[in-house]
């Protein structure tokens, strides 16, 4: 799960106002105003799987093409990345998880 | 490919340029659709200062094509004058003969229209994507429409990637920063400071700017449902 913050204009209070967008993967999960605390969530785990198949399979691409532009950046960062894997991936399938009950 | 103020505010998050969408952030999607169109030989990202930390991995992880990145000014007009100037000796040594300008929050900008702004813009010396602005109306005071010499067929909804004639622009927007003068975006400040025809090409629906929280859902649903996910 990803957390990011970003100013943008609110469907619900149509103010311009900081808004928390959670990430399950590369999937946008939930979406909250800080202005008004309108909340949009997405079910997304219909797609997670399949997607996450696709993440899996490319790594090794996407670890080749990093190798070759940044040796030292991806050895600098992949063995700390690889270290927190495991606790990422459980809070990206809670993430998932909670979207799915909320049907 | 202006990020100056997209999203950003006193103590924000990120700019919503560099929001992820399907995997990497909303300004990328823009860089490699641009970066892969015939003729266009360089990218220059215009970003704010905080943000060059972002554009950097962008550059770096996320772009197929090389970037030059620069910092912007203080308005969209003050952004593009300085990646015109950035620009300025290879377009007076003839490298460069047109630019493109795009706003990074237009992620879903298709090749096809790239390339049609490109080439409609290297045939007229302008050339900016527009849609029909179909089913509005202007309103009369606050509470009534407006009815009589309306016509919605002379609307357009504009859109970017604007393209021009790289010597007139870089001109006119020398010389509307002498008269102080502020457009509301690149054809503007054409048509108050050149005579170069600009030529409008249909636009495309998916080309939509990321202002709600919503479209951000809606870029997520239009690069699912076109197959446009990165590998």
């Amino acid at each position: 799960m990803a957390v990011e913050e970003s100013f943008l204009r609110c469907t619900a209070c149509d103010q311009e106002a900081e808004h928390v967008v959670i990430y399950a993967g590369r999937f946008v999960s939930e979406i909250q105003c800080t202005g008004c605390g309108a909340v949009t969530k997405l079910d997304v785990s219909d797609e997670y799987l399949p997607d996450l198949r696709q993440r899996i399979s490319s790594k090794p691409g996407r670890l080749l093409r990093r190798l070759r532009a940044d040796p030292g950046e991806l050895a600098s960062t992949l063995p700390v990345r690889t270290l927190s894997k495991p606790a990422r991936m459980v809070e990206e399938f809670r993430t998932v998880w909670r979207s799915r009950r909320s049907r | 490919m202006l990020a100056g103020g997209s999203g950003t505010r006193v103590g924000a998050g990120i700019n919503k340029a560099f929001l992820p969408l399907a995997g990497r952030s909303i300004a990328s999607w823009g860089l490699n659709t641009l970066g892969s169109v015939d003729g266009v030989g360089l990218l220059v990202f215009v970003v704010r200062p905080d943000d060059l930390e972002h554009a950097r991995f962008v550059a770096s992880r996320e772009s197929a094509h090389h970037l030059e990145i620069i910092t912007g000014g203080d308005t969209r007009q003050e952004s593009e004058l300085l990646a015109l100037r950035h620009l300025a000796d290879r377009i007076d040594h003839g490298v460069i003969d047109t630019v493109l300008i795009h706003d990074a929050a237009r992620p879903l900008v298709s090749h096809g229209l790239a390339a049609a702004v490109l080439h409609a813009a290297r045939e007229a010396g302008g050339a900016v994507p527009g849609i029909p602005a179909e089913g509005i109306a202007p309103v009369d005071g606050p509470d009534a429409l407006a009815t009589g010499a309306f016509s919605p067929d002379s609307l357009l909804r504009v859109q970017t990637p604007q393209g021009f004639d790289a010597a007139t622009i870089l001109d006119a927007y020398e010389q509307a920063a002498r008269d102080g003068f502020v457009g509301t975006d690149t054809a503007s400040c054409a048509e108050e400071y050149t005579d170069i025809p600009v030529t409008w090409v249909r636009g495309e629906e998916t080309n939509f700017k990321i202002t709600y929280a919503q479209d951000l859902l809606l870029a997520q649903d239009v690069v699912t449902a076109l197959g446009l996910r990165s590998v």
